[in-house]
């Protein structure tokens, strides 16, 4: 009894480590809110994170990004590595293009080879005009000026304007289907070179 | 019984205050541990989210918001429309109808363009009838949106049947007005 009521007090007794305590409370205090910070954190980066607005945005980038990227390589061709050449542009292509490519690929080989151009270009604008991610489909408008280079001959520079069909296969955008919105305008010599970048 | 109770008590005592201290100042080292540990992954939780919400993908709300895209769109497409297409007869009226859908600095340079045209669209009889094939809007990011337009130009010239085509490609910058978009600067590219 005795030794049970001499422990009740010792417990009770505020005296043992005092200011310890007081540094037990005021830090447990600042590790609840700290606590609750993390967890407000943890909900506004995982609202960020699954919002659909943001990801509607970034296959909204990754469409315009793609665009470009398959838009320079469907517009470059190097008559002396034809094959290569048109291998990225199968790896650019799907859909109704892709099957276009590869049905006539004889036939542009021998075109190309004739040809002996040898063509780069330049990406200057793009932008995406509309976006289906729910069907994996989006539209995209590109400007892009293409220097053409034969082996006999001066270059000649072509300003095009294109529409692509976008379409989702796997993690990237590829071509369906490319539009030339009006004709090219052409005018000799190499296309001016980059001013200042988009 | 009694003496080694009190024995007991007296060792308990002794015994109880080192070991309550340990107790004690572990549980601080562990609350103290806690706190960095949280302040750490609040941090980082913090830092990815701003990282997603500051991100250019997430201030752009071009085609994220679709009504408002699509309001851009349309009346940037009727105010380029407006801007680049006139009549040789009908010149004032032209100019004033542009006048109401341009803003900011392009205002002076449209005017100056203007001034070529009223020189040169009379004595060539010129009516150029401009329409937009395509455009898309770039960025919308509140009042100010960027939107690329491919642009037609069709010259109808006294005296010769068949009209003048011009392709063209341009960047415009458009800004709300009083819930409105006006063309506040264009570049061709």
């Amino acid at each position: 009894m005795t030794t049970i009521a001499t422990t009740h007090t010792a417990l009770g007794r505020p005296s043992p480590g005092g200011p310890l305590r007081t540094a037990i409370v005021a830090v447990a205090v600042v590790a609840a809110l700290a606590f609750a910070a993390t967890g407000w954190f943890a909900v506004s980066w995982y609202r960020a994170a699954h919002g659909k607005s943001l990801s509607l945005g970034m296959d909204r980038d990754n469409v315009l990004r793609d665009a470009q990227r398959s838009t320079l390589t469907l517009n470059t061709l190097d008559y002396r590595r034809v094959q290569d050449g048109l291998n990225l542009w199968e790896q650019s292509a799907a859909g109704s293009l892709l099957s276009q490519l590869r049905a006539n690929r004889d036939t542009y080989v021998r075109a190309i080879t004739d040809s002996t151009a040898v063509t780069t270009a330049r990406v200057l604008d793009a932008a995406v005009a509309s976006l289906n991610p729910r069907a994996g489909t989006a539209q995209a408008l590109v400007g892009v000026d293409v220097t053409s280079q034969a082996e006999q001959g001066d270059p000649s520079c072509a300003h095009r304007r294109v529409r692509l069909d976008m379409v989702r296969v796997g993690d990237t955008w590829k071509v369906g289907t490319l539009t030339p919105i009006g004709d090219d305008y052409s005018e000799p010599g190499p296309c001016p070179p980059a001013t200042s970048p988009k | 019984m009694t003496i080694p109770a009190a024995a007991q008590r007296e060792s308990t005592e002794e015994v109880a205050k080192p070991a309550r201290r340990v107790t004690a100042v572990a549980t601080l080292v562990a609350l103290v541990a806690a706190v960095v540990m949280a302040i750490g992954l609040a941090a980082w939780f913090r830092g990815e989210a701003n990282q997603l919400t500051g991100s250019a993908a997430a201030s752009n709300e071009a085609l994220v918001d679709a009504g408002a895209t699509a309001q851009v769109a349309g009346q940037v497409r009727e105010a380029v429309q407006r801007v680049f297409s006139y009549d040789y007869a009908r010149l004032d009226d032209n100019e004033r109808a542009a006048s109401e859908v341009i803003t900011g600095q392009y205002v002076q340079s449209f005017h100056q363009q203007f001034a070529r045209v009223r020189e040169l669209a009379p004595p060539q009889q010129a009516v150029v009838v401009a329409t937009v094939p395509a455009l898309a809007v770039k960025v919308l990011d509140g009042d100010r949106a960027i939107v690329l337009v491919f642009i037609d130009q069709q010259a109808h010239q006294g005296g010769q049947a068949k009209p003048l085509l011009a392709a063209g490609r341009v960047s415009v910058t458009a800004k709300r007005v009083n819930g409105s978009w006006k063309i506040a600067d264009v570049e061709p590219f």
